[in-house]
């Protein structure tokens, strides 16, 4: 387990971090979520070590005394490698600096060339591959060294659906080995299918934080879905609703917190012909941004 | 410790399969050792045939002794290089002598023709007319043995013999010799000039070789970020360290090179110019120096943010590596001087100054090891100094930072 305690990060008159607390089991997808800004990379630099935070307290597995930097592996936003060095080379040296022996890496680098079916592409130049092939080699590259916690920063961001659900079954694959994934993202789409806990920030601040099921239970409202043929203005005096896009035989419905949906609909039933209704559990990107928009007031 | 050496292989394997590496390290020596040794290839080469060089003598008489003082000049198979071929018996109309020598070069009868004319009693017109380029070794020669010939002449005008004149005026070598620790040593000034500034160039060039490497290799780390993924794997200092070790060791790869090209191409001849004569301490010098001065490039270096900014970068630290060759020539003229002793405690130029102040002169022991003092801690101040700025600026993209930013990141 992975367990973060008061992290905090102060720069010169800027609070990156303020205070986050959150713990990562293991076999859990992790979601670190937050607009532009809200202090996602100092987070994870931190976690990294690669800056040393003022306060606060990383423990793995019960432990302080861990070298973080051997047992994670890790895929920043912005891609890059040493464009001109050969695939195999590139690969060897990321294992080496995990303090892996060559023979584990040599293993390893095979393994997932195959998964990825880029088996042929070892011995070209970085250079020579297609941008989507070189973000593959970047994600081998993270996991070459066999880490404990994979931290990936908008993975999906670039690649064909093909190969999003390639890197998506590699991940799978990684959690079933009883690993920890850290998923920094903007796709909120993603990271509800993948993510089995989440931690919203906003300029450095916890807004939203537990599994996906308590934040949709907590924080969001559900929405009606209904169909009808005499749907009318009149459905927006009803004083259970939040709000509601109107169509012509179609309405959105956000629903107040604390009603009995079943009374609601048995009340919809007597006054208007529905021909169908859905309820449907709010998006996580529903939810990002009225809990972005809430502390932004706040702050 | 082991990441230190992991980091290290890489940049020096990556990089010295690099092609313009390779290119610097082999051709660039052969370039430049064969321009400079091209003048003295060429002077040694042996004639290859016999010339017929024309003579047009008036009011003098010279054509024996020219000829004779000529025969000393031999082709490869051992016959005369100029056959002299008189062409005015009989001509004194200038422009009908003018017209004989143009038609036999137009006839390859003669490469060219020497006009010779004595104006005045200690006067004398000397002209040699070819129809192209005189080769700069044939003017030297006749222009040597004219000379000669001439003065002989004037020498007999006043009833001196020519060779008691030479045994007159015969000039002695001021042979050195410098008394040191271990006793009587042969001291051959310029030999230990032109060694201990070659060493001192030798160092200039590989640091300016090296401090290119290095700001080139962070910054390109720095600009396709990957240089976040090696954080993720080992710490700022074992990142820079690892590629002050690689990239020297790159740089010092190629003085090596350098150094066997140019021992093979000549080596005799150059160790017949040349003497370092603490061989052993320059080099600590050189080594000390090489990595103060690497340690303190790679910090300044990470402040770029590309290609471009680097190379403004780099132009500053060219001069900053170039002093010492400015400031040697103020050595050479007085190793005792005063802003000697101080240049050599003095960090950025210790180490050239003390190479050239201990081959020059007798320094002291205590001397010798308070600047091998400054240097090693120079070392550790550079070092600490860059992983200052090394740490924050490989993370810091955008403009080029400020004094006061650097001073603030110093104080953090």
């Amino acid at each position: 387990m992975l367990k973060v305690q008061n992290l905090h990060k102060e720069f010169v008159n800027v609070v990156a971090i303020d205070n986050l607390s959150f713990e990562i089991n293991e076999g859990e997808i992790f979601g670190l979520l937050g607009p532009n800004g809200a202090g996602k990379t100092t987070t994870i630099r931190c976690l990294l070590n690669i800056i040393q935070p003022d306060r606060g307290n990383i423990i793995f597995n019960g432990s302080k005394n861990y070298n973080i930097k051997d047992i994670v592996g890790y895929l920043p936003e912005e891609r890059g490698l040493y464009t001109k060095s050969r695939v195999i080379d590139v690969l060897f040296y990321l294992g080496e600096l995990k303090g892996k022996p060559k023979s584990f890496l040599r293993k390893n680098i095979f393994y997932y060339l195959k998964k990825l079916d880029m088996e042929d592409v070892q011995n070209r130049k970085i250079n020579e591959l297609s941008k989507g092939n070189q973000q593959k080699i970047q994600f081998i590259g993270a996991l070459v060294a066999d880490p404990k916690i994979l931290i990936l920063d908008e993975p999906f961001a670039g690649l064909d659906p093909i190969n999003q659900e390639l890197i998506k079954d590699l991940i799978k694959g990684f959690l079933n080995e009883g690993k920890i994934v850290i998923l920094s993202t903007h796709q909120m789409e993603m990271a509800e299918k993948l993510c089995n806990k989440i931690i919203l920030i906003n300029k450095g601040k916890q807004i939203l934080y537990g599994t996906l099921h308590e934040i949709k239970q907590k924080f969001g409202r559900l929405n009606l879905h209904i169909k009808g043929t005499n749907l009318d203005e009149n459905l927006k005096n009803f004083s259970e609703f939040e709000s509601i896009d109107l169509y012509e035989n179609y309405a959105e419905i956000y629903l107040k917190d604390h009603f009995d949906v079943k009374e609601i609909i048995q009340k919809l039933l007597m006054h208007y012909d529905i021909t169908s209704f859905d309820l449907k559990e709010p998006s996580l990107h529903s939810i990002f941004l009225s809990a972005v928009k809430q502390s932004g007031e706040k702050l | 410790m082991n990441k230190l050496f992991t980091v290290a292989k890489w940049e020096y394997l990556e990089r010295i399969k690099n092609k313009s590496y390779i290119f610097m390290t082999f051709f660039f020596p052969l370039i430049i050792f064969g321009l400079a040794l091209l003048p003295a290839l060429l002077e040694r080469e042996e004639d290859l045939s016999t010339k017929v060089i024309g003579v047009v003598l008036k009011n003098i008489d010279i054509y024996d002794d020219l000829e004779k003082s000529l025969l000393d000049y031999k082709t490869k198979d051992g016959q005369p290089t100029y056959i002299l071929r008189n062409i005015n018996s009989g001509i004194d109309d200038p422009n009908k002598i003018l017209e004989t020598g143009t038609k036999l070069i137009k006839e390859k009868a003669i490469e060219g023709y020497l006009y010779i004319e004595k104006v005045s009693s200690d006067s004398f017109l000397v002209e040699f007319y070819t129809e192209k380029f005189a080769s700069i070794k044939d003017i030297a020669r006749f222009e040597k043995v004219i000379n000669q010939v001439l003065i002989n002449e004037k020498l007999k005008l006043i009833d001196l013999e020519p060779d008691k004149i030479k045994g007159l005026t015969r000039s002695v070598s001021l042979k050195l010799v410098k008394l040191s620790e271990k006793g009587k040593e042969k001291f051959e000034t310029e030999k230990v000039f032109l060694g201990t500034f070659f060493f001192i160039l030798f160092l200039m060039f590989s640091l300016i070789m090296s401090a290119g490497l290095l700001v080139r290799s962070v910054v390109e780390e720095k600009s396709n970020r990957i240089i976040e993924i090696l954080l993720s794997s080992c710490t700022t200092n074992e990142l820079m360290a690892g590629k002050i070790l690689g990239l020297s060791a790159l740089g010092l790869t190629q003085i090596l090179v350098w150094i066997v090209i140019a021992i093979s191409a000549g080596g005799p001849v150059i160790l017949n110019y040349i003497q370092v004569q603490d061989f052993g301490l320059s080099l600590i010098y050189f080594i000390l120096g090489y990595l103060f001065y690497a340690s303190l490039f790679i910090g300044i270096g990470s402040i770029a943010n590309n290609e471009q900014e680097s190379q403004t970068i780099m132009s500053l630290l060219s001069v900053l590596i170039m002093m010492p060759i400015f400031l040697s020539s103020l050595i050479f003229e007085n190793p005792e001087s005063t802003i000697g002793t101080y240049l050599s405690y003095f960090p950025l130029t210790t180490a050239p100054m003390m190479t050239m102040r201990i081959n020059l002169i007798e320094v002291s022991s205590i001397e010798k090891l308070i600047t091998l003092l400054i240097l090693i801690l120079s070392i550790f101040g550079s070092i600490w100094f860059s992983g200052k700025i090394f740490r924050v600026a490989i993370l810091s993209y955008g403009k080029i930072p400020n004094i006061a930013d650097i001073l603030k990141w110093l104080k953090s």
